[in-house]
């Protein structure tokens, strides 16, 4: 088992019941959950805790999505922390475009808790 | 007794004498007067001696040419003679028995002097000379010199006799020499030639000037006691050995010019002259140098403007050829041989009509003989060696040179300039054809009224009136501008930017039918009047065009748009798909791990979610049905005032968190409505504001008869609308930024301006972030007459 610190995943999203969906599937696989409505929220945990794992739902209200994976990108100290991406959008030219801002994954939603655990295992594994 | 006698010379006949006869004659007899002394015979015979002496004397001293005063010790004067009189204007009186030092007429710093003298006299001190001032009686201050000397009566001091001598003149004379040798040095040293005195014999300076230095640079300080050899001043030292032997044998040099060298080493040419002089007993050369070396520079450049003028002539691009009387080429240019083909010696061997085709010889010979210095211009054609020819424009010039008629040609070969002018009227034909036959319409018209000049073909076809129905008519009579008032537009912008361009003006034909005509314009002269060189096209089926591509345009937005809008609602369709989606899995993979109450949570969120998604499915509908202009607005009788009560009952039971209060008046008219759309649409902006205001705050619901219409206001006090949003939110998909998290696809109110519209009314809303908003609508009373749609 890794440390509590190494397992931490923090969920960016402003749909609550989807927040609360990752939230508890990702909990059942053992990971730490921080759960972030907007990106002075997203900011602040990742100022205050160590975070290995960010989930980002591009498609926050006034596009705020892209904004956060920006600048946690061009920032030197949190471009290290891996983002996966999810959207409820399936535009191919946005896919390329999060992969090119950094993003190491772009999930389209419905995710289902599989689809799910399985692209947060591969970028954090838990032994 | 001893016999003094008197001495012959002593005498009035001899003179005139000199003054210092006179003086020694004087003394002389003084002498004898003291030696007259002591036994009384021999004082008798003294005195007599002197009586007769002194007598002699007097006239002596009464008519010397010198002015001879005595005063007694205190100063009195005791005697002037006739001199003194003379020359100072006073009368004997006005003198003798006034004491000289009080009258006033000498300065007073003088007697301090002549005191003091007087006082030396007296003690023996040698005899010296004084200058004073003098006033005579007109008032004129003459300078004097005196000398003194004592009178004794028997050794006794008894005063002084003074001799003066008038010597104003050599006063002025000095004054006039001071002023001569201060001008003199001035001129030396302010002339701006170098002034230099050098030792003949070695050359050495002696005195240099200003200028001297200003030329050479070597100072006063350096030269002097130096040899001009010492500082290399002659560049050529063979010049100064030429330069004396001239001065020794003439005396004088008058202008050589001579280099020199200056300090720097650098040389300058010096116009010299120089004279002998003698100073201090010592043969001097006095020489004046001017620096020419800008002259000579200047000269230089002249000679190079001759060379420069002979280039000119030569390169010239015109020939240039001088003739004599008989028209026999005295000299030619390299160009005018070359234009002709020959060479500059053959030139030489011609006469005019050798080349000139236009002219017999006889009238080429006459026109030598008239053509004067006012000259004459001419065009012709010149024979080349070749048997070629060329068109020649002549400037011709005559005048006498050493008695001999010249005649002065300059040619310049315009066959270029012809051929220029040949393809110029070519040009304008061709530009007459293309006029003609050009499918864009030419027309020019007068400036001033719009006379119809001249217009092509393409025109007359375009309009329909014939050539000979449009000249001389004006275009504003015939009403051709299609729209009145163009033509001055036109006009202003001409006079504006001096030229129109591409302006677009409708043409009326003469059938009545209106073009769209591309319209450009230019001022052009002809003849003497101000015209307008008018050229358009006919744009009016591009412009159709034009307007088929702008649909064309139109349609591509309006699906781009459609597109938008359809990945806005495949996005708002994932979102609870997302919710059910995800929430459905979790049960199936984590069934055993889950809690049960976990369980129920999560099976109510889907089934929120299934809900969410039909609602939007239904707005969807709704949505489009509006847009096609396909819903179903059933309009019938209804009361507002029950309609309001029931949604403020049914929504206090549907949310507890918020105070709804609703304020209308006792009675309302009953209103023309679909009474089921209209609840729909309080619905749905009070759901508005139940989401963006916080529990516990009041929603209000207010209706009044506002003229013919009903006026609807829903009040909240809840987080308010940005002014940058407030523009947007009846747009279809527009979702507030100001709370996030907010379910809603933003359809509601999109859909509700819809419904509104459908019934006739209006729709806005106003609102203040941080206070709350107001959403307005109206419902027609008229007889609730709606706008079925």
């Amino acid at each position: 088992m890794k440390k509590p610190d190494d397992n931490t995943v923090l969920i960016v999203e402003d749909e609550a019941d989807i927040r609360t969906f990752a939230c508890r599937v990702l909990q059942l696989e053992g990971y730490r959950c921080l759960e972030a409505e907007n990106s002075e929220e997203t900011f602040r945990f990742i100022r205050e805790t160590k975070v290995n794992l960010v989930l980002l739902d591009l498609k926050l209200a006034e596009n705020n999505g892209w904004l956060i994976l920006a600048r946690l990108k061009k920032n030197k100290e949190m471009a290290s922390i891996p983002v996966i991406v999810s959207t409820a959008s399936s535009g191919e030219q946005q896919r390329v475009s999060a992969l090119e801002m950094g993003a190491v994954e772009y999930l389209v939603k419905p995710l289902s808790a599989n689809t799910l655990k399985e692209a947060v295992a591969r970028i954090l594994p838990l032994k | 007794m001893t016999e003094i006698p008197l001495r012959h010379n002593i005498n009035m006949k001899d003179s005139p004498k000199t003054k210092k006869q006179l003086i020694e004659e004087l003394q002389e007899a003084r002498q004898r007067l003291d030696a007259l002394e002591a036994p009384e015979a021999e004082r008798q015979q003294a005195e007599e001696a002197l009586r007769e002496s002194e007598e002699k004397y007097r006239t002596l001293v009464d008519n010397s040419i010198i002015g001879i005063v005595n005063v007694d010790l205190s100063g009195k004067i005791t005697y002037v003679n006739k001199t003194i009189l003379q020359s100072t204007g006073y009368s004997r009186d006005e003198l003798v028995g006034k004491n000289g030092f009080s009258i006033g007429l000498i300065p007073p710093d003088t007697i301090k002097v002549l005191r003091k003298r007087m006082k030396e006299k007296l003690l023996g001190q040698p005899p010296g000379r004084l200058e004073i001032q003098f006033k005579r009686k007109d008032g004129v201050w003459i300078w004097l010199q005196l000398r003194g000397s004592l009178l004794r009566i028997r050794n006794i001091p008894v005063g002084i006799q003074i001799v003066g001598e008038d010597i104003t003149e050599y006063k002025r004379a000095e004054e006039a020499l001071r002023e001569s040798e201060e001008k003199f040095y001035k001129a030396f040293h302010s002339s701006p030639q170098a002034i230099i005195i050098t030792t003949l014999k070695d050359g050495r300076f002696i005195e240099v000037n200003d200028s001297h230095q200003r030329i050479t640079g070597h100072s006063h300080k350096e030269l002097i006691g130096r040899t001009s050899a010492d500082i290399d001043a002659w560049v050529y030292p063979g010049d100064r050995r030429r330069v004396i032997k001239t001065l020794k044998e003439k005396g004088r040099i008058n202008n050589e010019e001579i280099e020199f060298r200056k300090k720097s080493g650098e040389t300058y040419t010096g116009l010299f002259s120089a004279e002998l002089i003698n100073i201090g007993g010592e043969k001097c050369i006095i020489s004046s140098v001017l620096d020419i070396t800008n002259r000579k520079q200047m000269e230089e450049a002249l000679a190079n403007e001759a060379i420069r003028r002979r280039i000119l002539v030569d390169e010239s691009l015109d020939g240039i050829v001088v003739l004599n009387e008989n028209a026999g080429v005295i000299e030619a240019n390299q160009r005018f041989a070359e234009m002709l083909g020959y060479s500059p010696d053959e030139v030489r061997e011609l006469h005019t009509w050798d080349w000139d085709t236009q002219w017999s010889r006889e009238e080429l010979l006459e026109m030598g003989r008239n053509v004067d210095a006012k000259g004459l211009r001419l065009e012709t054609r010149h024979r080349c060696k070749d048997g070629t020819f060329i068109d020649v424009d002549i400037s011709i010039n005559g005048a006498v040179v050493v008695g001999q008629k010249l005649i002065f040609c300059v040619c310049r070969d315009v066959t270029k300039r012809k051929e220029m002018e040949e393809a110029l009227r070519e040009s304008e034909e061709k530009f007459s054809k293309a006029f003609r036959s050009s499918p864009v319409f030419f027309v020019i018209t007068r400036l001033s009224d719009g006379t119809f000049l001249d217009v092509n073909d393409s025109f007359t076809r375009a309009t329909g009136y014939t050539h000979e129905e449009l000249i001389g008519n004006s275009s504003l009579e015939m009403g051709i501008w299609g729209k009145p008032g163009d033509r001055e537009k036109m006009l202003k912008l001409l006079k504006k930017n001096g030229r129109v361009s591409n302006e677009e003006y409708e043409l009326r034909t003469k059938s009545g039918e209106v073009r769209t005509m591309l319209f450009s314009a230019e001022q052009i002269i002809l003849g003497q009047e101000l015209c307008l060189l008018c050229v358009s096209t006919d744009i009016t089926e591009y412009r159709q065009m034009e307007a088929q591509a702008r649909e064309a345009e139109y349609l591509r937005e309006l699906d781009r748009l459609r597109t938008e809008l359809l990945a806005n609602i495949s996005h708002e369709l994932r979102t609870p798909l997302a919710g059910i989606k995800g929430f459905a899995t979790m049960l199936l993979d984590y069934e055993d791990r889950l809690k049960h109450h976990e369980k129920r949570e999560y099976l109510q969120t889907i089934d929120k979610n299934t809900d969410r998604l039909v609602e939007l499915i239904e707005q969807l509908l709704e949505m489009s049905r509006l847009e096609a202009g396909m819903l179903s607005i059933n309009l019938k009788p209804a009361s507002i005032l029950k309609l309001c009560r029931d949604t403020i009952h049914e929504v206090r039971i549907r949310s507890t968190t918020h105070e709804f209060t609703l304020d209308v008046p006792p009675k309302l008219p009953r209103a023309n409505v679909d009474a089921r759309r209209i609840r729909q649409v309080l619905d749905n902006i009070i759901d508005n504001s139940l989401k963006y205001s916080e529990a516990g705050t009041e929603i209000n619901l207010a209706v009044r008869p506002e003229g013919r219409e009903l006026l609807f206001t829903v009040t909240d006090h809840g987080a308010g609308i940005p002014p940058h949003d407030l523009p947007r939110v009846f747009n279809r998909m527009f979702r507030s930024s100001r709370k996030p998290g907010v379910a809603g696809a933003g359809l509601g109110l999109s859909i509700c301006k819809g419904l509104v519209v459908a019934h006739g009314g209006r729709i806005w809303i106003e609102s203040e972030e941080g206070q709350g908003t107001r959403c307005f609508f109206t419902l027609p009373l008229d007889n609730g007459k709606g706008k079925p749609t």
